[in-house]
């Protein structure tokens, strides 16, 4: 008498024997790709509401810009005089004051900047980007972004531009000297807080946002965040499809664990003071109610897809 | 490379043919199989469960994989049959030629061929009992049915079996030998 579960699994290793034929056995990215896709596409759920408002806003700022942008018109003096002679002498050079505004709320892209930049010094971007870069510090390597503390700064017509690179860049060079954080780590810092930035729209939660980051950095976990992805998509600036998305680059922290490579906007000083001193927790997940705009912070995956399930019904997170 | 990219190729490498082979055993071909494989592997990681160790992945992928397939049973019972079964094919049609132990493999896939008549989920049940050796309350946690169904689902299925192959014991190891040894260890 044969056992029936020494039929079944001779019947198993007749299957298994077969494997090694598969392209599954050998090729697994048609299944990486699908798991990816379906990551993806449950991380931005979250944040497609958000991205509406933020979009309203950078278009809010953008208009803004340019109406600061425009040089004003010179309004001549109305003469004291009484004189009947009509006033020969030339009319005095207006003073264009023209801005560079870095609105932290649009989030902009150093390449904003630099456009700014250029038209209000009246040079090319190739140029406001070279005085840019040579105005950063070593810690840079080379890559702006970041590096422009969000602000308005003023320029005049004329200025020299790489005085103007050097103000742009002083502010949050000077925040980091004074914070006493040894130099090698200023890039990271700037990272994790421009991720703050992107991430938390609510001042409160930069803090935990910042020890999320850190606790999945520490526990060699990939980040999983959304905002490094929109960035280098320019998912905020056009439509990009869940293919998209699936972009192999150092940005994707679905695809590779760390830091992105650099900054991922302009951070704020209150981001840049939460990436400084985390708030303590243990918390390895968040997620953003784009109704309310609050977040809910949790330490354990169940929790997270709890709060999933909650702030997106049907979504089936915690099956 | 991320956590469950790297859980998904040591799983793939280490348990691949096992878990295939299991989905063989479901499924009764190896494309579909591969399909049905590919289906739970994405189920699993595609959520963050699979990021606790390979036993835990190599566990829910099986687990998944059952899921998928009943799901799929589902799916399909509303679609044309593929005819990759024919009941009156050779294999089926020749089972009871007993006795002749030319090959061995000829009467694995005899068996195969009988339980891949059962319907999806009376072939789970069968599967996941048989094979896995899971007690009936295990089975219908499992599958998400009363235990009354799983008895009944499986009671048929042996009885089907069971005329056609008298010499495989489908008497359940599993729940037999927890009747047997606690009430005898209580009485000394």
């Amino acid at each position: 008498m044969k056992s029936a579960h020494d039929e079944f699994s001779s019947i198993l290793k007749v299957g298994a024997a077969q494997f090694g034929d598969t392209s599954l056995s050998h090729d697994l990215s048609p299944v990486a790709r699908r798991v990816r896709r379906a990551r993806v596409a449950r991380a931005t759920t979250a944040s497609v509401a958000s991205v509406g408002v933020v979009g309203a806003l950078a278009f809010g700022a953008s208009e803004l810009a340019h109406r600061n942008g425009t040089i004003a018109p010179a309004t001549e003096a109305p003469s004291p005089s009484v004189s009947s002679s009509p006033s020969q002498s030339p009319a005095p050079a207006p003073t264009s004051v023209v801005s560079v505004s870095v609105d932290v709320a649009s989030g902009p892209r150093i390449d904003t900047v630099i456009k700014d930049l250029a038209r209000a010094l009246g040079v090319t971007e190739d140029e406001a980007r070279a005085a840019l870069v040579a105005a950063l510090p070593p810690e840079a390597g080379g890559n702006p972004e970041g590096w422009v503390a969000p602000g308005e700064y003023t320029f005049n017509r004329g200025d020299d531009l790489s005085a103007a690179a050097n103000s742009l860049v002083g502010i949050q060079v000077s925040r980091l000297e004074t914070s006493g954080l040894p130099r090698d780590e200023w890039l990271n810092t700037l990272i994790i807080a421009s991720i703050i930035e992107q991430e938390t729209p609510g001042l409160n939660d930069m803090p935990k946002t910042a020890r999320v980051i850190q606790n999945r950095l520490d526990a060699d976990m990939a980040l999983q965040l959304e905002t490094p992805l929109l960035y280098i998509t320019h998912a905020d600036e056009q439509l990009v499809g869940d293919d998209g998305f699936n972009v192999d680059s150092p940005y994707n922290t679905f695809m590779y664990k760390g830091l992105p490579p650099g900054a991922i906007g302009a951070p704020s000083e209150q981001a840049l003071l939460a990436a400084l001193s985390p708030a303590e927790g243990d918390w390895l997940y968040f997620i953003r109610d784009p109704k309310t705009g609050e977040t809910f912070f949790s330490e354990t995956f169940e929790e997270h897809a709890a709060n999933v399930d909650r702030i997106h019904p049907g979504t089936g997170a915690s099956d | 490379m991320s956590d469950w990219r790297q859980t998904l190729d040591v799983l793939m490498r280490e348990r691949g043919s096992a878990l295939f082979g299991y989905a063989y055993v479901l499924t009764g071909s190896a494309p579909h199989a591969e399909d049905l494989l590919q289906d739970a592997l994405v189920r699993t990681f595609r959520t963050g469960k699979s990021s606790r160790g390979l036993d835990s992945a190599h566990m829910y992928v099986k687990r998944a994989i059952t899921t998928a397939f009943i799901d799929g049973g589902r799916r399909s019972a509303v679609r044309p049959k593929a005819a990759d079964v024919d009941p009156t094919d050779d294999a089926v049609a020749t089972k009871s030629a007993i006795g002749d132990h030319a090959s061995a493999v000829a009467a694995t896939l005899d068996l195969h061929a009988a339980i891949l008549e059962l319907p999806p989920r009376e072939r789970a049940c069968v599967v996941l009992h048989y094979l896995e050796d899971m007690p009936l309350a295990s089975v219908a946690a499992e599958l998400g049915l009363a235990v009354g169904t799983v008895k009944r689902y499986l009671a048929d299925a042996v009885s089907r079996l069971r005329v056609t192959y008298t010499d495989i014991d489908f008497t359940p190891s599993h729940d037999a030998t927890v009747r047997v040894t606690a009430p005898e260890g209580q009485h000394r």
